[in-house]
């Protein structure tokens, strides 16, 4: 008995909790990211890249070809 | 506590029906007041589905068996650990914690993304919230495991008074389950199973959501990688706790169950491949959606065959009752949800399908970009071999009502050739170069390599043909087999010095911008984890052909009736019984979990004792006509010599002792060493060193 009544007292609890954001004003799903984020994503992509370019795996106008994919990638 | 348990699954999934509207909401509406009721959500399921865990847990240790679950996989003798781990070893225990590891995983994901790809997690939500939903349906009304449990009467035990529940006692777990590595085994696979629902879940929400940036691919990436790694090692070490516990001297044998397992594997490994190209090129984006769906789908494909009833393996537990109508039976609503996820998944990827259009073209046939697609090409081959496998006696039986199983015949065959193209495409891509192809790009970088493999081809045959190991004769009996594994041997050698090679060149490279000689050997790791983590990975699958290869084409059965003071030669090896010993098998199990037969068993090589061994016989309260075999193994590097306690007759004083001599199946732990060290080291973030 005792089980059932902290089981429906936490029950309420809880779906008040969950449904509480609900009780304010409606807001749009906006994305935001820190400046400089997208230049480090391309960053750090190129620096793998690098590693191949050491190693003639890449040549010099295929990096920059990626290199130019990834920005406008990371701008979208 | 029990009904706290059962409480906690019922308002969870409460939850998870609100979660699921509220996130259609903010999927249709963009408001964010849904997505943050959606999160909250996903944080009380999972809170509450960790609380039923641990109230099963509990009721596991206290022995309370009004609970149906803990009186049919635990008793009082039950070492605790075994406690612990019985709430694996049932189908509802197994599937409250599948449930509570999505839950977890869930919670996790939400949270971690919340900042860097909040627009994605209504759809993602949904999909998970749809899977957690599914489970906790299933938990409910179909599979509960605070079950209360009737006596033959039909009175609940939990109307028994105190005085009488302490004369009731359960069945105890699984005999076969009783081992150390079964403890890890599983919850190692359910990591993968359930951790490639996340990157499913972000796969088809950043589709859902028409997402163009790249921010999301790094944590759908990151995820999968654990995922693979998890179950990658669970496979592993449901291997060898085959090897150590079943008593056959193997350690897979295309179960059904083994396969539910490595099918989510390959996809898994197929789709990390092409993702990686989708990161850098943007290209390959159907075929990383369609890999990561089927990953998805073989989970809850694998969770099914295991759990549904359907098939009939070592690892299976799950039991269909006859009297249950088909539309109500496990095997239905898994394949009910299996079907809905896959309609679900259809739906978007038709209604995106501009969005998977690359925007790149494959410049050359030669280049890194196309060995990526061959290998995943073949990875795709190897999964659809095993899962016509695994599919077709299902299919046959409904159909005929007869049994067909496949087994090693079946599947070797198959399978092999594909295996080592992928060995050899898995090289050939550490070398190509992005973008382009052609002879000249690859002349330079793979002479020494194909030096090395033919060198190894040539001395493998060389050492096999004249070194005594093997003969012409032996040869012509089976040529195939001993085709494939020299070219194994040759195809390993050739991919490991690639590897080998690449390390050298950039270790020189970081030596020559005047770092130190420790550093430059860590820089590769450091600079480029991902790469370098996946070359370990590498050097581990190279080892796992080679164990694989060895072992299976090598391995030579004894078996010999011993008394004490006889010495009898295996192979390489002798052995010398000295004695046939046993607990007091008049005890009664009701003090204790297991009694033993056991060989004391010295080995020698030449004149040089090696080994001190104890093969043995386990007999377990909760199946005492079935003892488990309890091997013991001396393991070398190049050679394990397997024994195990066959046969004894206590009154004549005589065992029959079975032994193996299985050829570098340590390769195949080691293997599994590197693939883990090589897993986690891609997980880690890069620095500039």
């Amino acid at each position: 008995m005792l089980a059932t009544l902290v089981s429906l007292a936490g029950a309420l609890l809880i779906f008040i909790w969950v449904l509480a954001p609900m009780f304010g004003l409606p807001r749009e799903i906006v994305q935001t990211r820190p400046k400089g984020e997208a230049e480090a994503a391309v960053s750090k992509s190129m620096q793998e890249l690098r590693t191949d370019l050491d190693l003639d795996k890449i040549h010099q106008d295929d990096l920059d070809h990626i290199k130019a994919f990834l920005e406008d990638e990371s701008s979208k | 506590m029990n009904s706290i348990g059962n409480y906690a699954l019922f308002i969870a999934h409460g939850l998870a029906i609100w979660g699921l509207v509220a996130s259609f909401m903010a999927y249709r509406s963009r408001d964010e007041r849904y997505l943050d009721s959606v999160i909250r959500s996903i944080y009380g399921i999972c809170g509450l589905v960790v609380l039923a865990v641990l109230a099963l847990v509990a009721a596991l240790l206290r022995n309370d068996f009004t609970l149906k679950y803990v009186w049919e996989y635990s008793r009082r003798s039950q070492p605790a650990i075994y406690k612990v781990t019985a709430l694996w070893g049932g189908m509802s225990g197994s599937m409250l914690f599948w449930c509570m590891l999505l839950a977890v995983f869930s919670a996790l994901a939400v949270t971690f993304n919340r900042r860097n790809n909040l627009r994605l997690l209504p759809f993602t939500s949904f999909l998970l919230l749809l899977t957690l939903g599914f489970f906790l349906f299933l938990l409910n009304f179909k599979i509960n495991p605070f079950e209360p449990l009737k006596d033959g009467a039909g009175q609940l035990l939990s109307s028994y008074s105190p005085q009488a529940l302490k004369d009731v006692d359960g069945n105890g777990l699984n005999p076969l389950l009783q081992n150390v590595y079964m403890a890890i085994h599983p919850p190692m696979l359910y990591l993968g199973y359930v951790g490639f629902t996340i990157p499913f879940a972000f796969i088809m929400g950043a589709l859902a959501h028409r997402e163009r940036n790249t921010f999301w691919m790094k944590s759908a990436r990151n995820w999968a990688m654990f995922s693979w790694l998890t179950l990658g090692i669970g496979i592993l070490l449901g291997g060898f706790w085959a090897y150590i516990e079943l008593g056959w001297g193997g350690y897979w044998a295309w179960d059904p169950v083994e396969n539910a397992s490595f099918m989510p594997w390959l996809t898994g490994t197929a789709f990390l491949h092409s993702f990686l190209m989708q990161e850098k090129r943007g290209i390959y984006r159907f075929w990383n959606v369609a890999f990561i769906v089927t990953t998805f789908l073989l989970s809850i494909y694998g969770t099914f065959l295991t759990r549904s009833g359907i098939l009939q393996s070592v690892h299976a537990f799950g039991q269909e009752d006859p009297s249950v109508p088909v539309y109500l039976r496990l095997s239905t609503i898994f394949l009910g949800f299996m079907a809905l996820m896959l309609v679900v998944s259809a739906v978007f990827i038709w209604r995106r399908r501009a969005l998977l259009k690359s925007g790149q073209k494959l410049e050359s046939a030669g280049s890194r970009e196309a060995l990526f697609f061959y290998g995943n090409l073949l990875m795709a081959f190897f999964t659809f071999v095993v899962v016509f496998g695994v599919s077709s006696p299902i299919f046959y039986r409904m159909i005929t009502h007869k049994e067909l199983s496949h087994g090693p015949e079946f599947y070797n065959p198959r399978v092999l050739p594909i295996a080592l193209a992928i060995l050899l495409v898995m090289g050939l891509a550490s070398v190509a170069p992005w973008r382009r192809g052609g002879w000249e790009s690859y002349r330079k970088q793979l002479f020494l390599p194909f030096l090395a493999g033919l060198s190894a081809l040539a001395a493998s045959v060389v050492a096999f043909f004249m070194g005594g190991s093997l003969s012409t004769k032996d040869f012509s009996g089976r040529p195939l087999t001993y085709i494939y594994l020299f070219a194994c041997v040759g195809i390993s050698f050739f991919v490991a010095a690639i590897i080998v090679e690449e390390y050298t060149r950039t270790v020189r490279h970081a030596l020559s911008r005047g770092l130190t000689v420790p550093r430059s050997l860590a820089a590769p790791f450091l600079e480029n984890p991902r790469r370098y983590g996946g070359y370990l990975v590498h050097i581990g699958i190279i080892c796992l052909f080679l164990g694989i290869a060895f072992s299976s084409t090598f391995q030579t059965q004894y078996q010999e009736s011993m008394r004490p003071g006889d010495a009898v030669r295996f192979g390489p090896y002798t052995v010398r019984m000295e004695r046939l010993e046993h607990d007091n098998l008049d005890r009664n199990f009701s003090s204790v979990n297991e009694k033993r037969i056991w060989a004391d068993l010295l080995v020698y090589r030449g004149e040089k004792m090696v080994a001190y061994l104890q093969p043995m016989r386990v007999f377990y309260a909760s199946n005492p006509e079935q003892p488990t075999y309890e091997v013991a193994i001396h393991s070398r590097p190049m050679r394990d010599f397997y024994t195990l306690l066959a046969g004894y007759d206590l009154k004549d004083n005589s065992a029959i002792i079975g032994a193996f001599v299985n050829p570098m199946v340590a390769w195949l732990w080691l293997g599994g060493f590197f693939v883990l060290v090589g897993g986690l080291t891609a997980l880690v973030p890069m620095r500039r060193v």
